[in-house]
């Protein structure tokens, strides 16, 4: 988890990752945001993301994409 | 039949709301499938072949990649079939054969697409009633302009057939009189100046063409977000929430948030079915990984959405028609979105540096005016003949500019029409500004006394009774999102 909010804070800085739960829906993210995100999670935690995955459900916070890694990790 | 004539909405609407309240819950959505396929008929008679087939490759794919697995050759097949349909009969004219696609081909082949493309995700699982899907790729408010919504957001509720309540009948209405408003009072009005000025812009000055180039965007705009208003409105009425196309789209920052404001719909599509899986390719991310060894993370991280942005922007502008302008249009945004993307971090260092705060009200008169040229520029092309005629018009505005010869020439519009529109153009952008603070006018006018709120429901409907651009002196302008 620690690595992934290290990501977050590098692609787009100062916001408050361990609480917001509306990256998505408040535009944090925007799409090129979560392409950054994606190539640097895939490289981190070994996954790979599928476009079936760029959800708002998935994205929308910290805890929500650390469950989706956990998913794919286990898969 | 048009969403803006009469017959539509005092004739078709009320009979299809009569017919849908009288018949039994379990039966409306047959009601329902007669309307849209009724409506299809009335707007391109035999052509409704066509939808029948869409819809039954959607369904069979649907199925197929439920009892096979989700197999991409099955998913490949059904969106080929798909958009062999939509070249085979919009854009095989370009090679001089002649086919005739029909009205609302661009929109429904959209829908049937994602909804394909979602049950091979596994986002949707695969419908068995074949009924929903005719309902949801038919549905007649929908079926002309769109907005392209997903399975997931419409099927249901066409399908449930819940009673037409009191509230959603007056909301409903309320929103058809707004586009109605938007569309016979301002787009209308303008459009004979345009027409006019566009078609022989050789004979014109610069002041008269800039005139025309703002006449249109303005024209564009009150018309598509007018019959957006229209086209909710009417699935309002019958419980159905469709997804809204337009957000205050001149109050954007940039021309990339712009198109999160403008035909919304296409580019949540474009970004779903075209960005997304393009960026995540396998040979785009692998191009990127070998660009971040040889440049950093700095460079790479532009290579795959660069890459994606413009198949989407060549989608977009091939997707209004096989015209030279449309390629044109989508690539103008390709190049300013990239731009934009390029430059945002310098640019926000540079702001800080030099003390520019975004919030003051000197930078966002800069920002609206910046992207209203943007816009203007744009739909300048997207309008124009072919792209050197385009080229010729900017010209024009640039070394032949003489506002004084504006009163000399015949524009097709009096100065009375131009004062009526321009007072109705300020009247929407003065309820967008309260849209964009979030204030809900509807909601607003609910709460308030009777006598007030009927009172400017009646003062709308008679604008448009009185001053509304139709009857004698004036010709039927078609919507032009129609067309594409």
């Amino acid at each position: 988890m620690e690595q992934l909010l290290e990501i977050l804070e590098e692609i787009a800085p100062g916001e408050d990752y361990e609480n917001c739960t509306t990256l998505i829906d408040d535009h944090i993210l925007d799409s090129f945001a979560i392409l950054s995100l994606v190539s640097e999670i895939e490289d981190t935690f070994d996954v790979e993301i599928s476009p079936a995955l760029l959800v708002p459900e998935n994205f929308n916070s910290a805890a929500k994409l650390w469950e989706m890694i956990c998913r794919l990790k286990g898969e | 039949m048009s969403y803006h004539l009469l017959t539509y909405s005092v004739l078709f609407l009320p009979i299809v709301i009569l017919l849908y309240q009288l018949a039994p819950a379990k039966a409306r959505w047959v009601v329902m499938l007669a309307a849209d396929y009724t409506f299809f008929w009335l707007i391109s008679g035999k052509l409704i072949v066509w939808l029948l087939a869409a819809t039954l490759v959607t369904y069979v794919t649907g199925l197929m990649l439920e009892r096979f697995g989700r197999k991409r050759y099955i998913v490949l097949t059904g969106v080929m079939i798909n958009l062999f349909l939509l070249i085979a009969l919009k854009y095989i004219g370009v090679f001089g054969l002649s086919f005739v696609a029909p009205i609302g081909i661009s929109y429904y082949t959209l829908q049937a697409i994602a909804y394909m493309t979602d049950v091979y995700r596994g986002t949707i699982k695969a419908e068995r009633k074949i009924a929903k899907i005719a309902l949801y790729l038919s549905f007649f408010p929908q079926i002309m302009e769109g907005p392209i919504s997903r399975f997931s957001e419409t099927a249901e509720s066409l399908y449930a057939g819940s009673d037409i309540s009191f509230e959603n009948l007056v909301y409903g209405y309320q929103r058809i009189i707004w586009g109605l408003f938007k569309k016979m009072l301002i787009a209308d009005r303008l459009a004979p100046l345009v027409s006019k000025v566009f078609s022989h812009s050789d004979n014109y000055d610069g002041s008269a063409i800039c005139l025309a180039m703002l006449c249109y965007t303005m024209q564009l705009y009150m018309e598509f977000s007018g019959c957006m208003d229209i086209v909710m409105g009417s699935g309002e009425i019958f419980g159905v929430k469709l997804p809204e196309n337009f957000r205050q789209p001149f109050f954007a920052k940039n021309a990339g948030d712009f198109w999160h404001r403008w035909h919304i719909t296409l580019g949540t599509w474009l970004k779903d079915y075209v960005f997304y899986p393009i960026s995540l390719a396998k040979p785009v991310k692998k191009l990127a990984k070998k660009v971040k060894l040889k440049a950093g993370i700095g460079v790479s991280k532009f290579v795959a959405p660069t890459i994606a942005l413009f198949f989407v922007w060549i989608t977009n502008g091939l997707w209004h028609g096989p015209k030279e302008t449309y390629i044109f249009y989508g690539m103008y945004y390709f190049v300013l979105i990239f731009i934009e993307n390029i430059t945002e971090t310098p640019l926000k260092k540079l702001k800080a540096r030099i003390n520019i705060k975004e919030e003051s009200t000197g930078y966002r008169i800069f920002t609206f005016m910046k992207l209203f040229l943007i816009v203007n520029v744009g739909e300048l092309f997207f309008r124009s003949d072919s792209v050197k005629a385009g080229v010729s018009m900017i010209r024009s505005m640039v070394t032949d500019f003489h506002i004084t010869r504006l009163t000399d020439i015949t524009l097709g519009v009096d100065i009375y029409d131009m004062l009526l529109a321009a007072i109705c153009i300020i009247l929407v952008f003065a309820v967008d500004v309260i849209h964009e603070r979030g204030v809900s006018i509807r909601e607003k006018l609910a709460g308030m006394r009777l006598p007030v709120r009927w009172g400017v429901w009646y003062a709308v409907i008679l604008m448009i009774v009185i001053f509304g651009a139709y009857g004698a002196g004036y010709t039927m302008v078609d919507m032009i999102y129609a067309a594409y």
